[in-house]
């Protein structure tokens, strides 16, 4: 495995899918606006610019103080993240260890003033629990029941992070059928799937050979996402079609940059803290999320790997990328 | 149950025999099968017979030496002369009987480098070896007896329901679920008494494909699957996983406490979770309700314990199945220390020689 890898599979300049600041910013607006009662345009036009120019001030609530330590870590979290550069295994791990130590301390911070911080409650089960049956059973004792949550309303947004989490765990504990249940706000109700829920039920349903389920959603994904062709890959070769098994893996290799290379040498991708990392579509980044998260399904058909190191072609166009990029491995 | 290798070439030399004393004119006599037995376990070679039928000799030979002894070979150089004997009794057999099917399936298992090579030329020829065994059938003598008749049919069909057998194992073990459950459907219509125990392994693929509602069709069309007395082990560890992965673990504590209440040894087989090698005749054969049938099919079931990330890296049900296992033992009495020792002792050991990993298509211990 190589070194290099690590860090360029955790995104770019430390962006994570969660926008914090923003999302603290809309909270701290709407308590304020709750507060105020109703608002002319005007007013409330003010209220929004001064929250944004500086948050703090409307800080008001120990649920909102949790919040805000919690935005923070975060934030230092993934900045360190993106810098962190290592020259052996034994740095990797002590830095890594290290940055998660920091991240369940802010957790802790924030429990302190609002034990009932969600995204708080969510980091630390993440932090702390590989994919597992034990970490499954914590995240989904965070599942809150009683309503529909959605992603324009800002309060129901940790619930659904809780839920892509789940479903990503599920997926990775070979549970797809539950996996595909709990990303179902997106498959159902969210168009814009900002949390990305629908390319982890991609996965659920190339895996269980759901060809009716999967072609609907297909639908809803840009055709030649990394994420529709390698799972389109599977599920054909799966189902015995070579021809458009091979179709569609060539368009991974082809359209998806260094595809071949996350294939046949996976490489090292940082637990998501807490959401899939933003990363450039199509970008080598992207390839290795695509193989990691597909990593328990991938399994399930062994052949499927061994069929796709058996193209020239395919061997070549990773031989080149990491040719091109100084990938080595022993 | 389908016959050994032996209890097969048994059947043919017989069948072969009362055809040559009808031959002479005569009706065989209850002196004759003891004649006959005498002389198949002391000189087998004088019986009359075909080139297919020495054919299929060396092919039980082959198996006998690939599936019983390679395994448990003590050393490497042991494995690699058992190997080449195997390899060399094959080619032999081609030489006498080209089409022989059971010679040409193991040749093509052995010289493959990955299953889906070896899948797809099982799936491509399936069909012509269902015409062969079909046009030999048809083109041999029948008998007058219709027991005889029967079992001549059956003896020819063997070779071709094994075929499709193997494209089923094939099949799961490659993760091909769907197609495993269309050639399971296939087999099953061609032998309705479904004498290789094709179900088991297409209920373990509605385990795996999650299908639930599947299943229960399938025990509805073939309700002889499900004995009143006898719970088949194929089946209660797919509902097990099938509920695990419901997250129902009520319902696949149940299933456990039925598998761990079937045998004296059971809780020891379920603890290794051993994976026994590939078995290239056909599914080897045992006793319903015998430990050898728990042992067999918990061996079958590992891709569903093994599917799915968990920290002890046994997968998620092997996982969870462990620790299950752990915690009843602990119920009964035994020291923490002890059931520790136990749990590292099942899981570090495995089944077969030190070198039956490296020979034969081994569906368990890489993935």
């Amino acid at each position: 495995m190589s070194l290099a890898l690590t860090t360029v599979a955790t995104g770019k300049d430390g962006d994570c899918q969660m926008r914090g600041r923003e999302e603290l910013v809309s909270r701290c607006i709407d308590r304020k606006k709750r507060k105020l009662g109703v608002l002319s345009p005007g007013a409330y036009d003010e209220l929004v610019q001064a929250v944004k120019e500086d948050p703090v001030p409307f800080i008001e609530t120990p649920e909102e103080e949790a919040f805000c330590i919690l935005v923070e870590t975060l934030d230092a979290y993934h900045e360190r993240l993106a810098a962190a550069e290592y020259t052996n295994e034994e740095d990797f791990q002590r830095e890594r260890d290290l940055r998660i130590q920091t991240l369940l301390q802010g957790c802790e911070e924030a429990l302190g003033y609002d034990e009932r911080c969600q995204d708080a409650l969510l980091l630390r089960v993440l932090a702390q629990n590989p994919p597992s049956a034990a970490g499954v059973k914590e995240l989904m004792s965070l599942v809150k029941k009683n309503k529909t949550f959605v992603w324009e309303n800002i309060w129901d947004r940790p619930q659904l992070r809780i839920r892509a989490a789940l479903s990503r765990m599920l997926l990775d504990t070979g549970r797809y059928r539950q996996s595909l249940r709990y990303a179902k706000w997106a498959l159902d109700q969210e168009a814009s799937d900002p949390l990305g829920a629908r390319k982890t039920a991609l996965i659920a349903l190339a895996r269980l050979e759901d060809v009716a389920g999967f072609e609907k959603l297909v639908r809803e994904e840009p055709p030649e996402s990394p994420w529709v062709l390698l799972c389109r890959s599977l599920l054909s070769f799966k189902l015995g079609q070579e021809a458009e098994a091979t179709a569609a893996l060539q368009q991974f290799v082809f359209r998806c940059e260094g595809g071949a290379c996350a294939l046949l040498h996976p490489g090292f991708v940082e637990v998501y803290l807490p959401d899939r990392p933003q990363v450039e579509p199509f970008s080598f980044e992207e390839s290795l999320q695509v193989i990691r998260e597909a990593e328990t399904a991938l399994e399930d058909c062994p052949d499927f790997i061994d069929w796709c190191a058996s193209f020239d072609w395919l061997n070549k166009a990773s031989d080149d990328f990491a040719d091109e990029h100084g990938f080595e491995w022993e | 149950m389908s016959y050994s290798a032996e209890e097969e070439d048994y059947r043919r030399m017989y069948l072969a025999y009362l055809a040559d004393i009808r031959r002479g004119g005569s009706e065989p006599t209850p002196d004759d099968l003891l004649t006959f037995r005498r002389q198949y376990s002391c000189n087998r070679q004088k019986l009359s017979q075909t080139d297919e039928d020495r054919a299929f000799f060396l092919v039980v030979q082959a198996v006998d030496c690939i599936d019983k002894k390679l395994p448990y070979a003590a050393t490497e150089k042991q494995a690699k002369k058992l190997t080449k004997q195997g390899e060399r009794l094959l080619e032999t057999a081609l030489e006498l009987d080209p089409f022989c099917p059971d010679a040409l399936r193991i040749q093509a298992s052995r010289k493959a480098e990955y299953t889906f090579e070896f899948l797809n030329y099982l799936l491509e020829n399936k069909d012509k070896v269902r015409l062969l065994t079909k046009t030999r059938c048809h083109e041999g003598e029948t008998y007058e007896n219709p027991k005889q008749e029967s079992l001549r049919a059956d003896l020819h069909a063997r070779p071709y329901l094994r075929w499709l057998f193997a494209c089923v194992q094939n099949c799961f073990f490659s993760g091909r679920y769907r197609q495993c459950l269309d050639l399971g459907h296939e087999l099953l219509r061609s032998d309705p008494d479904d004498s290789l125990g094709a179900i088991n392994t297409m209920m373990l693929a509605y385990a795996q494909l999650e299908d639930g509602k599947g299943l229960a069709r399938l025990l509805r069309k073939r309700p002889d699957a499900v004995s009143e007395h006898k719970a088949n082990p194929w089946l209660t560890l797919a509902r097990m996983a099938l509920a695990y992965r419901r997250l129902d673990e009520d319902a696949a504590r149940e299933c456990l406490s039925e598998l761990l209440h079937s045998c004296p040894n059971a809780p020891l087989i379920l603890l290794r979770q051993g994976e026994l090698p590939y078995s290239e005749f056909t599914r080897p054969n045992y006793a319903s309700g015998s430990e050898d049938e728990l042992v067999l099919a918990v061996s079958e079931a590992s891709i569903l314990l093994r599917e799915g990330q968990d920290p002890e890296a046994r997968g998620s049900l092997g996982g969870w199945v462990t620790r299950e296992i752990a915690q009843e033992l602990l119920r009964h009495g035994y020291s923490r220390e002890d059931v520790e020792r136990a749990v590292a002792g099942a899981v570090g050991d495995g089944f077969g020689g030190a070198f039956g990993d490296e020979f034969g298509v081994d569906y368990g211990g890489d993935r």
